[in-house]
């Protein structure tokens, strides 16, 4: 090892070796090279001196403390916590283990969009109201004639009273009784009322029948109310005040049924329809 | 994974445990934790400001840099990809040290062979057994050696400063300054060479055994 001509390689030779940081071969190369040159020993001591010198620098105290204030990295802060806010999970999206299942029912039906729910709500309600107004109509068709109960009630007679004015008509161009006709459809109605054997009321009560058996079994009061044999003079005039005003009514009656039917169905399909939709705007919120 | 690379670092328990409180601080700080930064600030300001002093060879300007280099570490920490910290930290440190350098010798504002030594570090300094020439000499020894490694290219400084002055091994040497050992060895040769001739110049400051080894 000449150190007139020290290559990288002995370089970190020397260093490792003033270090103490050499295998024993390493270290053997270097002392040999030391005894067989003085000038490699004045370089390897020399160096070992400086070294000695360098670690003996007292060390430097701290002049100040160097923590950062909040206005050195504004920039910086701001903008990762906004980014720790962004990416925090949200407080509800773990279910609280201890929940019953019944508090998890509660909570799946009180979930959703509130204005939706509560329309459904209310259609649920409309439905109920109609429910109990068709089982009104089917227990109670003779009612008084006031309300719901009254007009529904009404409507089976509306084909009797235009069947015998159609009975009338037909027996009186069969048996050329005069007074017959479309025009005398009241008396005729009375004479059905009172005198069950003459044919105009046997004709009414015909097509009564027929009427009856077309319109289901709610009818069948109205084709025995003409027919009491027993009633007395003020019943009788009872019952053709309520022919009267069956007479009346009777356009509307029938299609109030219809209009129940159609209410039911499209009442169940609104509530259902409401439900899941603010369920499904929930689920885009959250989303 | 930066846990796990900075547990296979060492194995020690209480260095284990440094290490997860150190991995913990930094992912504090990046969620916006300034605190939690300033307590590795408070950790490594004192070896920071060493070598920022050794290197620049002035309080004002080691104290400007390091100041620099910590706000530089802090918006730099999404960068940081695990392995020692500290060595990170002092990479940045070291080339802050550079820039102030290199702007101090554009400026021209003054040489840094006549910086003037702290007062209030030379006073903390003070052996109150040695005499007042004693004290005296010390000074000048301390202010010769730092005019000698400041006298040095900024890579031998920086190899000469972290091995002998502060004491670093040459794989952290090698990490901060992102260099091969070989070559970290070598660069410490060339700079203990260099700081020998440059005393050399100047023997009668020099202890004596030192002056004699010398001749």
């Amino acid at each position: 090892m000449d150190p007139q001509n020290l290559n990288s390689v002995d370089e970190d030779l020397v260093a490792a070796y003033v270090d103490g940081d050499v295998s024993t071969e390493e270290r053997q190369r270097v002392e040999a090279a030391m005894a067989a040159s003085e000038q490699v020993a004045w370089e390897v001591n020399t160096l070992r001196q400086t070294v000695q010198l360098l670690q003996d620098m007292p060390p430097v105290p701290l002049p100040r403390s160097f923590t950062l204030t909040e206005d050195q990295v504004a920039d910086v802060l701001q903008e990762r916590r906004s980014l720790a806010k962004v990416e925090a999970p949200p407080p509800r999206q773990v279910e609280d283990p201890e929940d019953t299942a019944w508090q998890r029912f509660l909570r799946f039906l009180n979930g959703g969009d509130l204005a939706l729910r509560n329309a459904a709500a209310l259609a649920a309600v409309l439905l109920l109201v109609v429910f109990v107004a068709e089982f009104q109509l089917q227990r109670n068709p003779f009612g008084p004639p006031t309300g719901e109960s009254a007009q529904i009630s009404s409507a089976p007679s509306a084909p009797q009273a235009q069947v015998t004015a159609v009975g009338g008509a037909l027996s009186g161009q069969v048996s050329g009784q005069p007074g017959s006709g479309a025009g005398s459809s009241q008396e005729t109605a009375d004479e059905g009322a009172g005198q069950e054997d003459d044919e105009p009321v046997f004709g009414v009560m015909a097509a009564g029948e027929e009427e009856q058996s077309a319109a289901g079994s709610e009818q069948e009061p109205v084709a025995a109310a003409p027919v009491q044999p027993e009633t007395s003079s003020p019943a009788v005039e009872s019952s053709q005040r309520q022919l009267t005003a069956s007479e009346s009514a009777a356009p509307s009656g029938q299609p109030w049924v219809t209009v129940f039917r159609y209410a039911r169905i499209l009442l169940v399909l609104a509530v259902i329809v409401l439900w899941l939709l603010s369920r499904a705007r929930t689920g885009r919120g959250r989303a | 994974m930066r846990l796990l690379s900075s547990l296979e670092i060492c194995s020690h328990l209480p260095l284990r445990k440094l290490f997860m409180d150190q991995d913990n601080l930094i992912e504090r700080s990046l969620q916006g934790e300034l605190e939690a930064f300033n307590q590795l600030v408070i950790e490594y300001q004192g070896l920071a400001y060493g070598v920022a002093y050794r290197l620049l060879d002035d309080p004002d300007s080691a104290a400007d840099a390091l100041q620099d280099s910590f706000i530089k570490a802090f918006r730099a920490l999404e960068n940081y990809r695990g392995g020692s910290f500290k060595s990170w930290l002092m990479r940045i440190v070291v080339n802050t040290c550079y820039d102030h350098l290199r702007s101090r010798q554009r400026k021209r504002t003054e040489s840094l062979d006549d910086m003037p030594v702290e007062e209030e570090y030379v006073t903390v300094l003070t052996d109150r057994s040695e005499s007042p020439q004693e004290y005296a000499e010390r000074r000048e020894l301390q202010a010769l050696i730092g005019s000698a490694i400041t006298s040095l290219p900024e890579v031998l400084r920086t190899a000469i400063v972290l091995r002998d002055v502060e004491g670093y091994a040459y794989e952290e040497i090698a990490e901060i300054t992102s260099a091969a050992v070989g070559t970290v060895k070598s660069r410490i040769n060339r700079a203990r060479g260099r700081v020998r001739d440059y005393l050399s110049k100047n023997a009668e400051l020099l202890p004596s055994v030192y002056r004699h080894s010398l001749e």
